[in-house]
């Protein structure tokens, strides 16, 4: 390993301290009471989303050389850091929300959200080995995704006014520039040494999941939670100047290919996390934080993001790709067609589902489906066994 | 006599004594050998204790063997950051008990598994 950034132990713990003067600095000068003042709504629930996520261990025995042991050493205190800071602001907060108890709370509860975020830093960081850990962590989901993730939210904070949690982010990111850069030798030497194939599942693989996680929190919160004032770019934007553009980057001073679903991940930059986003906003019962709705004015701005066909007064949208083509094929022929939900938005139909039965020609219960077998299926009937 | 730190260098290690006692005389007779830590320690790129216990051996009996002096001083003092910082990150272990395979397991060090001189950078 030959890593540009050499620390020693006496300045690490010298740097750290002085980083952690600067975001005690500002939690002292706002007092507890006031930690909230001045923000909009939504931010507070995107701090409550981010308040949650130890790596590197694993590489600090059992790397391969000293200078990764050492590296993976420091990192491990980084994540360690990190872990902390969050959990300190979080403690804070819940004088003013005791939803912020969700910080402490992501490591243990059954919280569908939290559920899937440990599996994939559990199997990321906990259960993957030294080489597995230094690919996927490092290279592709620090150098890929949260070193660059951390510096836009903390610049998002920054003119949220929300000045405490812009210094957690930057804290952090701060760090990870020096233990991301395991990453690197470590797959040069697979490379070197006969193993491409693993080195490009690796990278797929991470590339794959890191991005399903962060449309889920980061698409969403940047685009749903962040006012309108502080949006400087639309979350594709951010992934297609920042992310895509580092990720190509590190593929090509490796002369790995892009991974085999890259034009899947494209198409999906324009739609996935507004699908996710409708997901929490259907299940918000389930959530520790609240989801919004979007007022007019983000609406427009969402639509000026993200544009969808127009054509008149009317804007189409589409099941599929496949559906869209043949609506271009033969325009005229389906223009004018309406579906339920058209007709419901137009006021054609009732917004109101026993109405609505009702305009369908439906008589509820007595037309309207049902179980098959009305719930008697053998194998429903059985006992559940108990302890 | 007080060294800046990081003044690590030993051509400037002796400079600074200079200011003392007559070095550069010292250093032509063999009185005074600074040796870089590196120099030392990393002879071959990397830690080895046999190494560093052989440079030891041959260095002082070059001095006590050469007949000069009644006594010989050896201090071994790390200058505080960049030779220190060197050495800290490339010791390596050299396993003696067991062998490389078993110090590093594949189940936790990953596959491929390579030897040591592969990962050494």
């Amino acid at each position: 390993m030959n890593e540009a950034y050499r620390t020693t132990y006496r300045e690490y713990v010298a740097n750290q301290r002085d980083k952690d003067a600067a975001v005690l600095g500002v939690r002292a000068a706002l007092s507890k009471a006031h930690l909230f003042d001045d923000l909009d709504p939504g931010w507070v629930q995107l701090v409550k989303v981010h308040n949650g996520a130890v790596a590197e261990l694993h590489m600090a025995r059992f790397g391969r050389d000293s200078a990764w042991r050492m590296m993976a050493s420091l990192g491990a205190l980084d994540e360690i850091r990190h872990i902390q800071i969050p959990l300190l602001i979080g403690h804070d907060m819940l004088a003013y929300d005791g939803n912020f108890d969700g910080t402490h709370k992501a490591y243990h509860t059954d919280e569908w959200v939290m559920i899937a975020a440990r599996h994939l830093f559990d199997d990321m960081f906990l259960a993957a080995d030294a080489i597995d850990l230094a690919i996927q962590l490092n290279f592709v989901f620090e150098t890929g995704f949260s070193n660059l993730q951390f510096m836009a939210m903390a610049a998002i904070a920054d003119r949220a006014h929300h000045h405490l949690f812009e210094k957690t982010p930057a804290n952090i990111q701060t760090d990870g520039p020096r233990h991301a850069q395991i990453g690197h030798p470590v797959l040069r030497t697979l490379l070197e040494n006969g193993s491409r194939e693993r080195a490009q599942y690796l990278v797929d693989n991470m590339w794959w999941r890191s991005w399903r996680l962060f449309l889920a929190l980061t698409g969403t919160a940047m685009e749903y939670l962040t006012p309108l004032g502080a949006r400087a770019r639309s979350f594709k934007e951010f992934m297609t100047e920042w992310v895509i553009e580092q990720f190509l980057k590190n593929l090509a001073e490796f002369d790995l290919d892009r991974p085999w679903f890259w034009d899947l991940f494209i198409e999906e930059l324009d739609y996935a996390h507004h699908s996710f986003q409708l997901e929490l906003y259907t299940y918000r019962i389930t959530l520790w934080f609240d989801v919004a709705m979007p007022d007019r004015a983000e609406r427009e701005w969402l639509n000026d993001k993200y544009p969808t066909l127009e054509m008149g007064s009317r804007r189409y949208l589409f099941c599929s790709e496949p559906c869209r083509w043949i609506f271009r094929h033969e325009t005229l022929r389906f223009a004018d067609h309406k579906s339920v939900v058209d007709r419901i938005v137009a006021g054609e139909a009732p917004g109101k589902l026993t109405d609505l039965h009702e305009w369908m020609g439906l008589e509820a219960p007595v037309e309207t489906g049902k179980d098959l077998r009305r719930g008697l299926d053998p194998w429903h009937l059985d006992p559940i066994p108990t302890v | 006599v007080h060294l800046r730190r990081r003044r690590t260098d030993p051509v400037e290690i002796v400079a600074t004594l200079g200011a003392h006692v007559d070095t550069s005389a010292f250093s032509a007779s063999k009185q005074l050998e600074v040796i870089r830590a590196s120099d030392m320690y990393l002879r071959s790129g990397g830690f080895s204790a046999d190494e560093v216990i052989g440079s030891w051996k041959a260095a002082m009996s070059d001095v006590m063997y050469d007949g000069r002096f009644d006594v010989v001083r050896a201090v071994e003092t790390w200058s505080l950051r960049d030779d220190w910082l060197e050495l800290a990150r490339k010791v390596d272990w050299t396993p003696r008990y067991v062998d490389e395979r078993e110090l590093f397991p594949e189940e936790l060090s990953g596959h491929p598994w390579l030897t040591h001189d592969a990962w050494r950078g």
